[in-house]
């Protein structure tokens, strides 16, 4: 196992990034890239006879170093929601009612234990660490249930043979019980903590405070960089404060590493994405994306005070964004349109003029080609990325 | 458990080891999944891959049903339901021939018939990707027929995998019974779920609140209902599946997670489906491979063949028909599923379900090579000369009649920047000729002007007619490289003006000869540039803003004299 946990770690460190670089571009192999990896590890901790769960875990620890985490877990996600479904399942499947029950009262007395020991070391160790009284109160609370590991161990001891299946069922009622009932504290955590006060007021002394955790707020939120787009990043910079870009082109991610811009390497349909990025506390949002779908969500989504400004392939595209709340719509072939017509107007009055003009616009195109822009890069990967507008 | 494990190793990191490999090379996947399953075939048992293949097919065909829309059915169809029919009726009539004669029982031979005539919509929509986005009309084809096909896939699914019960029925009752009883039952349950998606689905939705991965596990239970319904009536799960797939609209406003969540249960399935299939074939005999080989020529060169002379028939351009063409040559998913359903039920022999993989992983690797060359392949053909009777472009209203052309301006493509360049020209008295392939916008020009040729950019029979050496200038609105690379070899004096979507491509050009190459998204920029500034340092209401831009993007929309966008009555007077 230590060999694994050696390889997982040395993987991480040089061969993974490396191997998402290569992968990045293209979505299907990054996903099966992925499940591969976990695989790898399954797989050899298997045949050598050890914990396919930990081997698991360890391919999991490996792929979180990588920059592209994020969006994995999300591609992710459904496999193991539909995984996790039928696992807990099979568990309760296994379990008959008189099993479930027959360390009932056991379970009751562990859970309420669990439940305010759990409670009192959180928030004794938390407290210990000078965050505020209510810091320490809904950490604590938020914190007051049975891991889902404990079904895991369970499944795992009683196919080991450890236990029997009535212990497995005690852990399940455990976990049913504490679920259930940490479900409504944390929902009514606020709530409690201010009818409550005057209890933790008493841990609270001057020198307790929190730690800010960077939270974007007011900030600029960029879905997907183009060339349409990105000139307008210092701008925004300027004139709103942070700029989050959320895109699933990895050459953006890598490109604007060390910027002032922060990166969220991934697809804007994640709804955990949209978090990570702020959306709901954005005071501008900015989209380079035609797909309807991503603009909607971009509209609905965003602050009714912020300015979300989106891109639509046509006209009607266009109408229906500004019906749905967006505060600009650019069309570039439009846009494009305008100038284009100024001009050809020029070569049908002024052929001279024209040429010269042309000259000045081709030094241009070669400054931005030698700047490296978005449409300089021979195309391949931007265009996978781009494709399902 | 523990006896997947090994199996779906070998299948989830064979496949990443050759997806990564060929990468650079842009194949589709699913022909490499089934060189992954060649490959591993020996690794994985045969009793449990059968077991994950249909997994693999319920999922697989679910989420089709998923993306199947039945209201737009009608408005995608169009022309494809008579070459998907074509294609089903000739191509599948000569194969079911074809394997008569070469000894396969009836039922045997529509197997083999079917596996001919569908072509795949996971691998040709890979690969016309850029035509579709780019909504070139021969991407707008392949997809439509693609589409047609897969809801006839899903028909002969059900109707062969009704003939399973033949054998059972002769000997308690009628033949007819046999059949009907299961076709009968498909019916209803696509009736229920039809019923399901109108009635009951947005009540589900609304029911899981705003959990993605509620949502999801509705989905997936709705899934599980209806393979048991069929399970239990007796029909294939792929039917079952299809249903459930029609069961869930996209209607809703969290669908974006639902989509995303359905493409990565997608890849994952069509990795196990696809190499599984793969991993059943053994080294194959010659009898496999002599089968393997017709089915294979049917395929390549007899669908190419009827699809392109329907598509003439129907009024396209050759070039349009054959590079369509070029991207249905090969077997579809929905044969193999029906392949291994039909394997399963014993209603075709190993050697036959050899045959069609063999012949599939094959299409599936020439149909990538056919359509990376068809433009070549096409122009092969043409100088051949069996176009020629077909291919003269119509002229239309007085090029014939009128004074020779000269001195005019030939634009090629009616999009937005098309509409827009011929509006200046004629503001500036010059004759413009437009050329256009793609049968609605050709419509729309010869709506606002006279002469316009209907025809492809890319063929001499259009040129002929155009007069390009006594042109002032030719405006391409198409960032279609090849296109551009042949308007440079043209003789003439005429300035070229060329469009590129990527700047070093656009510089290239220009050093070529070109007097001018647009690229719109840089010329784009600028303007957005300005507008983002102006309107982050407003201090006017959003609500104020989103009225006045409204207003700006209608006159912009008029000032760049776009046609096609507005109603036309809007745009009265530029006639």
């Amino acid at each position: 196992m230590g060999a694994i946990g050696v390889f997982s770690y040395i993987a991480a460190r040089y061969l993974l990034p490396w191997l998402f670089r290569q992968a990045a571009g293209d979505r299907e192999t990054f996903f099966i890239l992925g499940i591969a990896w976990a695989f790898l590890f399954i797989f050899a901790s298997e045949e050598l006879n050890l914990s396919i769960e930990v081997g698991a875990f360890l391919a999991g620890l490996s792929l979180a170093q990588v920059q592209y985490t994020s969006e994995l877990t999300e591609r992710v996600r459904p496999i193991t929601d539909l995984f996790m479904m039928v696992f807990f399942s099979s568990i309760g499947l296994r379990i008959a009612a008189d099993e479930l029950l027959l360390y009932w009262q056991e379970a009751v007395i562990a859970s309420a234990v669990l439940m305010i020991g759990n409670f009192a070391i959180m928030f004794f160790l938390i407290n210990y660490e000078d965050f505020t009284p209510e810091t320490s109160f809904l950490g604590s609370i938020n914190m007051v249930q049975v891991s889902e590991f404990s079904l895991v161990v369970g499944a795992l001891a009683v196919s080991q043979g450890f236990v029997g299946e009535p212990i497995l069922g005690y852990l399940s009622l455990m976990a049913i019980l504490t679920m259930s009932l940490s479900t409504y504290l944390i929902k009514y955590n606020h709530q409690i903590y201010d009818r409550t006060k005057p209890i933790w007021d008493r841990f609270d002394s001057p020198d307790k405070k929190d730690v800010e955790l960077k939270m974007y707020d007011n900030h600029a939120v960029v879905i997907g960089l183009d060339e349409v787009t990105k000139p307008v990043l210092p701008a925004l910079k300027d004139r709103v404060g942070d700029v989050v870009i959320v895109d699933r082109n990895p050459q953006t991610a890598d490109e604007f590493a060390d910027s002032e811009y922060d990166v969220i390497y991934g697809d804007f349909k994640h709804s955990e994405l949209r978090k990570e990025a702020g959306l709901k506390r954005a005071a501008v949002v900015l989209s380079s994306s035609v797909q309807s779908e991503i603009n909607q969500i971009a509209i609905r989504e965003a602050n009714d005070d912020a300015i979300v400004i989106v891109e639509a392939g046509t006209v009607d595209q266009a109408l229906d964004r500004y019906e749905e709340g967006a505060h600009y719509v650019t069309i570039p072939t439009v846009l494009t349109g305008l100038k284009i017509r100024a001009y050809l107007e020029e070569y049908f009055t002024d052929r001279e003029g024209f040429f010269e003009t042309v000259r000045e616009d081709v030094k241009r195109l070669q400054a931005a080609n030698e700047s490296g822009s978005y449409l300089t890069d021979g195309g391949k990967a931007t265009e996978e990325v781009n494709t399902d507008e | 458990m523990s006896e997947l494990i090994a199996p779906l190793a070998f299948v989830f990191i064979g496949s990443a080891i050759l997806l990564l490999l060929v990468s650079r090379i842009g194949l589709p996947a699913v022909p490499l999944y089934i060189v992954v399953g060649l490959a591993i075939g020996e690794f994985i048992p045969p009793g449990l891959t059968l077991e994950l293949a249909q997994l693999g097919i319920a999922f697989l065909v679910f989420v089709f049903g998923v993306n199947v829309e039945p209201e737009r059915f009608f408005s995608v169809a169009r022309d494809s339901e008579y070459v998907a029919a074509a294609q089903l009726f000739i191509v599948g009539g000569a194969t079911f021939a074809v394997g008569f004669l070469l000894g396969l029982e009836p039922v045997s031979a529509a197997f083999f018939a079917t596996a001919a005539s569908l072509s795949s919509s996971l691998v040709g929509r890979k690969l016309a990707k850029t035509d579709i986005r780019e909504n070139l009309i021969h991407g707008r084809l392949t997809e439509s027929i693609h589409f047609v096909q897969d809801l006839f896939a899903i028909g002969i699914i059900l109707v062969l995998s009704s003939a399973v019960f033949i054998p059972e029925a002769a000997t308690t009752g009628t033949v007819l019974d046999g059949v009907a009883l299961p076709l009968g039952y498909g019916v209803m349950i696509l009736g229920v779920a039809l019923a399901i998606r109108v009635y009951l689905f947005d009540f589900l939705v609304s029911l899981s609140g705003d959990s993605d991965e509620l949502i999801m596990l509705t989905s997936i239970a709705l899934l599980i209902s209806f393979l048991a319904l069929s399970e239990f009536v007796g029909v294939s799960i792929a039917v079952g599946a299809f249903a459930a797939g029609l069961a869930i609209t996209r209607d809703f406003d969290a669908n974006l997670s639902l989509q995303s969540a359905l493409e990565s249960i997608e890849t994952f399935f069509t990795a196990i489906f696809f190499v599984t299939l793969g991993s059943l074939v053994a080294i194959p005999n010659v009898d496999v491979v002599a089968l393997a080989i017709a089915l294979g020529v049917s395929i390549v060169i007899l669908k190419p063949v009827v699809t392109i002379v329907v598509l003439i028939r129907e009024g396209y351009d050759a070039r349009t028909a054959c590079l369509t063409s070029f991207s249905l040559d090969q077997v579809s998913e929905f044969s193999l599923i029906l392949a291994i359903s039909g394997l399963l039920a014993g209603q075709i022999t190993q050697q036959l379900f050899e045959v069609i993989i063999l012949a599939s992983a094959v299409t599936m690797i020439t149909s990538t090579i056919t359509y990376q060359y068809d433009d070549r392949i096409y122009r092969a053909f043409a100088r051949t000369g069996v176009f020629d009777r077909v291919n003269t472009p119509n002229i239309e209203h007085g090029i014939e009649t009128a004074k020779p052309l000269e001195d005019h301006v030939i634009v090629i493509g009616y999009g937005k920047l098309g509409s827009g360049v011929t509006a200046v020209c004629r503001d500036n008295e010059t004759t413009v000729v437009i050329v256009e392939s793609d049968p609605d916008r050709y419509e729309l020009a010869r709506d606002f002007h006279d002469t316009c040729v209907f025809g492809d950019a890319m063929s001499e029979q259009t040129w002929e007619r155009l007069n390009p050496s006594a042109a002032k200038a030719i405006i391409s609105t198409s960032s279609q490289r090849g296109l551009s690379s042949y308007l440079l070899s043209k003789e003439t004096d005429a300035d070229l003006i060329l469009r590129a979507d990527r700047i070093p491509e656009a510089i290239e050009l220009h050093n070529q000869g070109a007097a001018y190459v647009t690229v719109p998204d840089f010329l784009a920029s600028e303007q957005f540039g300005e507008t983002i500034s102006r309107l982050l340092e407003a201090d006017a209401e959003p609500t104020a803003l989103r009225e006045e831009n409204r207003r700006l993007l209608r006159e912009q929309v008029s000032d760049a004299r776009i046609v096609g966008q507005f109603p036309v009555d809007y745009l009265e007077y530029h006639r």
